[in-house]
């Protein structure tokens, strides 16, 4: 079977078929018909009626009625994310300023701590913070 | 420009088959008859000035993307819907599905064998093109059912020729092995 034969044999039986819609759903495809009729009909007055204005306007000055809705839509679009952006951004700032306040402030410490900094290293040193507290051994 | 009586005429002309269309895709009488609803009173407001012979190429047009807007709102609703179904069990509404195509095709028991063969055929016919993947589907019925040329095909599924082509080929060739594998042959 060739694929022209196969179409000839598909549209027949898809003809067939849609000539045999239930009755409901005819109907309702042709209320559809006339509404979709009617809102042409519709569009058709008011083309009639605002053409001439829009005529006489200068081509910068015409109404544009799809404009705004697009700007709109763009703008609730473009705000939120760049809200989100923003704070994100704003959050990691802080964070990496408050990291590095932290970090100078323990370098400061143990600067100017009598302790020297080798001994921080030193194994025996540790577990003598752990067992002995800071005022403890401030004394 | 299509006049008021050429628009008519063309929505009755296609109106059926668009539901036909929607049918296949959507496979829900209520949501087919909404999408073909829509189509037609976009194509009316909004290209109802065009040319009447460029209105079946816009209405189909219309009508794909309407049917994609809807399986896109459809899935919207999926994500929040789903969760809830499942926590209610399995309705069997693959079941349904299969049944949606029959329920729209009035069988008459008292027909001449005859044309209880032809209602078989259109049947079987209607359940192997609604196997078909959507796009081949598509490209297939726009290229015989409803007479675009590649051209025009390959702009209402916005794709290129080739593609219209690959898929008008595989959709026939699944449809033929199909229907052979039912052992009708013509």
């Amino acid at each position: 079977m060739t694929e022209r034969e196969l179409a000839r044999i598909v549209r027949a039986a898809l003809d067939e078929s849609a000539e045999r819609l239930p009755a409901p759903i005819a109907h309702r495809l042709a209320a559809a018909r006339a509404a979709a009729l009617a809102r042409a009909e519709r569009g058709d007055r008011r083309r009639i009626h605002e053409a001439p204005r829009a005529r006489a306007l200068p081509r910068t000055e015409r109404p544009r009625p799809q404009a705004p809705r697009l700007a709109w839509r763009i703008a609730a679009i473009v705000v939120p994310i760049s809200l989100v952006a923003g704070g994100l951004f704003g959050i990691s700032v802080w964070e990496s300023q408050q990291r590095a306040e932290d970090l100078a402030e323990l370098d400061a410490a143990m600067l100017v701590d009598e302790v020297p900094i080798a001994a921080y290293a030193d194994r025996g040193f540790g577990v003598f913070l752990r067992n002995v507290s800071w005022e403890e051994s401030r004394q | 420009m299509a006049s008021r009586q050429e628009l008519s005429d063309f929505l009755a002309g296609a109106e059926r088959r668009a539901f036909k269309h929607a049918m296949f895709a959507l496979r829900d009488s209520e949501a087919a008859l909404d999408v073909v609803q829509d189509a037609m009173l976009r194509l009316a407001s909004r290209y109802g000035g065009r040319p009447a012979a460029e209105l079946p190429m816009l209405f189909h047009r219309i009508l794909q993307n309407a049917i994609t807007d809807h399986f896109r709102r459809q899935r919207v609703r999926n994500l929040w819907t789903t969760p809830l179904s499942e926590l209610q069990g399995n309705d069997g509404s693959e079941h349904g599905e299969a049944e949606a195509l029959e329920a729209l095709d009035p069988h008459d028991p008292d027909e001449p064998a005859t044309l209880a063969e032809r209602t078989q055929l259109r049947a079987i016919l209607e359940a192997e093109i609604a196997r078909l993947p959507r796009r081949q589907r598509e490209a297939f019925l726009l290229r015989y059912w409803e007479d675009l040329n590649v051209a025009e095909t390959a702009l209402v599924m916005g794709c290129s020729e080739g593609s219209v082509k690959t898929h008008c080929s595989r959709a026939a060739r699944a449809l033929a092995e199909a229907l052979a594998a039912r052992g009708i042959q013509r």
